[in-house]
C-alpha cells in the first residue's frame, strides 16, 4: 500500500475537537498559571542576596566586635540570619491567599 | 519555520500559540478517543496535555521536540485515565518481535476521496492506530515513536507492520 493512500486515508479519520473554545481555554489556562506565578510580594533573587549581606555582617559583628558570645546572642544571630526566609514564606502565603485568585480570574 | 512558531509561542504570540495547537490537536484527540472511547475524557486529556506543554515551552527549540513530548504526555495520560478505571491495552508479547518486516508491494491500491471513510480505521487497535498515525502523519522515526510509547524499537515495527496489513485488506474488501 502506497504511502500517499495510507496517509489519505489516516488523515480523512482525523477526530475533530467538538468544543469551540479549545485553544482559548488552553490560552486562559496559560495566563493563570503565568500570573499566579509572577504575583509575589518579594524577588527571589533579592531575598538570597539579603541573606548573604546579613549572613555575612552577623558573622563580622559576632567575631570581631562582641567578644564573648552567650546562647541567647547566638539564637539573636540566627533569628536575624534567617530574615530573608520570612519574606519567601510571606510571598508563599500570598500566592495562597484566596483573593489573589480571585484577582488573577478577573485580569483574564 | 517550526523554529520560528515555537520561538514566537515562546514569548507569548497568541497566534503562535493557536497553530501550535491546530496543527496537534485533531491527531492528539483521535489518539486520546482510540483509547478511551469517550469525547469528554479525550478532550480533557488533550487540554491538559497542551497546558503542561505550552507551560514548559521555553525547553523546546523546535516543533517536532514540542510534538514529541506533546504525545508523549497523551499516550500516558490514556494509559493513566485507562489504569484508573481498571481497563486494559493490548499487550504486546515480545515473541512477536521476531515477526519478519512487511514486503513492500508495489501493487497500487486506489484509495478513493469518494470512499466513505468514517470509522474505516476502527479495526486498528488503539497501539496501532498511534503508532501508525505518529509515522505517517507526523513523519516521526521508529526512535521518537518509542521514546513516545515506552515500547521497544522492534515492536513499533510490528505494529505499523500489522496496522498497514489491516488497512490493505479493509481497502480491498471495500473495492469488492
Amino acid at each position: 500500500m502506497k504511502e500517499e493512500n495510507i496517509k489519505k486515508l489516516l488523515s480523512n479519520d482525523l477526530k475533530k475537537i467538538s468544543s469551540k473554545n479549545f485553544n482559548e481555554e488552553i490560552i486562559r489556562q496559560l495566563n493563570l498559571a503565568k500570573k499566579k506565578e509572577k504575583r509575589i510580594l518579594f524577588d527571589q533573587n533579592y531575598i538570597i542576596k539579603l541573606f548573604l549581606i546579613i549572613s555575612f555582617l552577623v558573622i563580622v559583628i559576632s567575631l570581631k566586635i562582641v567578644e564573648e558570645l552567650t546562647e541567647t546572642e547566638i539564637i539573636i544571630g540566627l533569628f536575624i540570619c534567617a530574615l530573608p526566609m520570612y519574606f519567601m514564606v510571606l510571598n508563599k502565603i500570598y500566592q495562597l491567599k484566596p483573593q489573589n485568585f480571585q484577582n488573577n480570574e478577573n485580569l483574564n | 519555520m517550526s523554529e520560528e512558531l515555537i520561538r514566537k509561542a515562546r514569548d507569548g504570540d497568541i497566534q503562535a500559540i493557536n497553530e501550535l495547537i491546530d496543527n496537534h490537536k485533531d491527531l492528539a484527540f483521535s489518539i486520546a478517543i482510540k483509547y478511551l472511547k469517550n469525547t469528554e475524557d479525550a478532550e480533557d486529556i488533550v487540554q491538559n496535555s497542551f497546558f503542561i506543554v505550552l507551560k514548559s515551552i521555553k525547553n523546546f527549540r523546535n516543533e517536532s521536540k514540542f510534538s514529541t513530548w506533546l504525545f508523549t504526555i497523551v499516550y500516558h495520560e490514556c494509559l493513566k485515565e485507562l489504569k484508573s478505571k481498571n481497563q486494559k491495552i493490548e499487550y504486546i508479547p515480545q515473541f512477536i518481535e521476531c515477526e519478519e518486516e512487511e514486503e513492500e508491494e508495489e501493487e497500487e491500491t486506489f484509495v478513493s476521496n469518494d470512499y466513505n471513510l468514517e470509522n474505516l480505521l476502527k479495526v486498528l487497535k488503539p497501539n496501532e492506530y498511534t503508532v501508525i498515525t505518529l509515522f505517517y502523519l507526523k513523519e516521526k522515526s521508529i526512535k521518537d515513536i518509542a521514546n513516545i510509547t515506552s515500547l521497544s524499537k522492534a515492536n513499533i515495527k510490528v505494529l505499523l507492520h500489522r496496522s498497514r496489513l489491516k488497512m490493505k485488506q479493509l481497502i480491498t474488501e471495500k473495492r469488492i
